[in-house]
């Protein structure tokens, strides 16, 4: 057997050898190796479910398919049920044309009814599992503080961190799924105390609630992987972690997490570990970054424009990347009735998506008067993912617009406010 | 132009030797953003489609030496980097001018473990080798 740095338990070196067969012991390898990269003393054992991020039948991705037929040859599945990013089509609500259709069907995302299929048998939790927000409490994969996970979504991995205080590391896909499997998950990064302390210290000074996606993308581009101490949102946000405040974290989170690789965040007198803790969680020797209007401002502007005609009239808006709560696909509703009334309209100009985790939409459909004044506006509720929509060549070269910061980082979809979006979704056209 | 040769010393996270041109990024390298369209598109070069990144966007990635900081973006970013060495369309080598990060480490294991491809050496720089490249010429020889 290879040497290991790690402290290995007797079970761990009998798979190691092979003991349990050669598929688990690809699998402890590659999770022990990960490990050793980043000096890991030892391994631990998972105590929530998994989440992974890999949700996407793509034909492309023969490696994924081929990993997963081995694991489930070898009769292995993850001990706890897990859940899985979303889906990537919906013609019942996401409207496509035929060629779309084909494409989505047959070319992008041919093998998804293979791939789901393999899920199952590897370990996912039901039919209703696809989602970025698997926190959400209608979907229910809701860490405990101080649980150890292996979770991958960079979204997730963030949240889970930041808001609900459990310790995962940005973990990549299918290593997330590996470490479900055997069980384990190496100690170094985000699951030690020290790799939990922060780097930075974020001052906010601006003069009102920063747009979330804004100052998440500016924390992101700025410290990187690192771990921000945020100071100065609680005069805005309150100090109560309410669904609110989880809201604006979570789309905050997103953005630092894809504009940069922010895994964790703190936010003072208001996340778990800084009320505990407080500017302890400050490393010795930290770096400050002051966020003012001005600053938030610069960083915007430089977000490019992607469209091939920016003076396009927008055909597709999305809103939910990550999948919306159930309080903000409310709180959308009233902002789209508030500006149809004040623009003496009944109906939105731009076909316009908000995605939610299939237990959240669910959930917003049962309440049958909101959800037909939501239909009667216009709007479609759906829970793919935004991101493997725009995919598609085809709907990647139109003008899609989008609140997230996430998926204006990852495609040609153009970055707006909510407040822009709720204007423009009702006008239809780009003014000022 | 002369070549110049300048060490550096490093750890060797999977070691191996490898030769080619550099391709730098002086800023977090965004695995699927770079990788996505070409890889979609089946392409055996696949050109950076990060239009964040303005050091290597529109650049061949394939066959180069990627010298980077470190990945950043989608914890896709490990499977993405697995999948581009399977279809023989990832960087030669990676040199990472800060801490290798658990993305990039995780598609050099997958490759490793599941796929068997020996050809992916990532090496981890104190730094320097970053600036070293951009500062001097694009296209030079690793």
């Amino acid at each position: 057997m290879q040497k290991y740095s790690l402290q290995l338990t007797d079970e761990e070196k009998e798979i190691l050898a092979g003991k349990q067969g050669e598929t688990m012991r690809k699998a402890l390898e590659s999770v022990v190796l990960y490990g050793q990269i980043f000096g890991a003393e030892h391994l631990a054992p998972i105590g929530g479910s998994v989440h992974l991020v890999t949700s996407f039948g793509i034909p492309l991705l023969k490696p994924v398919f081929s990993l997963v037929d081995e694991l489930i040859a070898a009769g292995l599945k993850t001990a706890k049920p897990f859940t899985v990013d979303p889906r990537p089509m919906d013609f019942q609500n996401v409207p496509v044309n035929i060629l779309e259709k084909f494409i989505f069907k047959k070319i992008m995302y041919g093998k998804q009814a293979q791939y789901e299929e393999q899920l199952r048998k590897v370990g996912l939790k039901d039919d209703k599992s696809f989602t970025c927000t698997c926190y959400m409490d209608e979907v229910g994969n809701i860490p405990r503080k101080g649980q150890i996970l292996a979770w991958a979504e960079s979204s997730a991995v963030v949240y889970a961190n930041s808001v609900l205080g459990a310790r995962t590391n940005r973990n990549s896909g299918l290593l997330e799924l590996l470490c479900g499997i055997t069980g384990r998950a190496p100690v170094f990064g985000l699951l030690t105390d020290e790799g939990r302390k922060a780097d930075w210290l974020i001052e906010v000074k601006t003069k009102s609630l920063p747009e979330a996606q804004i100052l998440g993308s500016a924390i992101g581009m700025k410290v990187m992987e690192e771990v921000p101490f945020v100071s100065g949102l609680t005069s805005f946000l309150g100090e109560e972690l309410n669904q609110r405040v989880k809201d604006y974290l979570k789309d905050m989170g997103a953005a630092a997490a894809s504009n940069g690789a922010v895994g964790l965040y703190h936010i003072e007198d208001l996340t778990p570990e800084a009320l505990e803790l407080s500017r302890g969680l400050l490393k010795s020797g930290y770096k400050t970054y002051v966020i003012d209007d001005a600053e938030l401002k610069r960083v915007r502007d430089s977000y490019p424009l992607m469209w091939k005609n920016p003076a396009a009239r927008p055909k597709v808006c999305f809103i939910g990347c990550p999948h919306l709560s159930l309080r903000q696909i409310y709180e959308w509703l009233e902002h789209f009735e508030t500006e149809l009334k004040s623009s003496g309209k009944k109906k939105l100009a731009v076909t316009t998506i908000m995605t939610a985790a299939p237990a959240v939409a669910d959930a917003f459909r049962n309440d049958k008067v909101s959800y037909s004044r939501l239909t009667g506006i216009g709007a479609r509720l759906t829970s793919i993912c935004p991101l493997m929509y725009m995919n598609n060549p085809l709907c990647a070269k139109k003008a899609v617009m989008t609140n997230s910061n996430k998926l204006r980082t990852y495609t040609t979809a153009r970055y707006f406010t909510d407040a822009e979006t709720a204007r423009i979704a009702v006008e239809g056209g780009i003014y000022g | 132009m002369a070549e110049k040769t300048r060490e550096f010393k490093g750890r060797a996270v999977m070691p191996g030797n490898v030769s080619g041109e550099a391709v730098v990024s002086r800023q977090g390298f965004n695995t699927l953003a770079s990788f996505q369209k070409g890889a979609m598109s089946n392409k055996k070069i696949i050109k950076c489609g990060d239009q964040n990144n303005a050091d290597v966007y529109g650049k061949a990635l394939s066959g180069k030496v990627l010298c980077l900081p470190k990945t950043i973006g989608s914890t896709t970013g490990g499977m993405v980097l697995q999948t581009a060495a399977s279809m023989g369309a990832a960087p030669l080598a990676m040199l990472f001018s800060e801490e290798i990060d658990s993305l990039a480490a995780a598609g050099v294991i997958l490759a490793d473990v599941w796929n068997g491809i020996p050809h992916r050496h990532c090496r981890q720089f104190g730094g320097g080798i970053s600036r070293f490249c951009s500062t001097w010429s694009e296209d030079r020889h690793i």
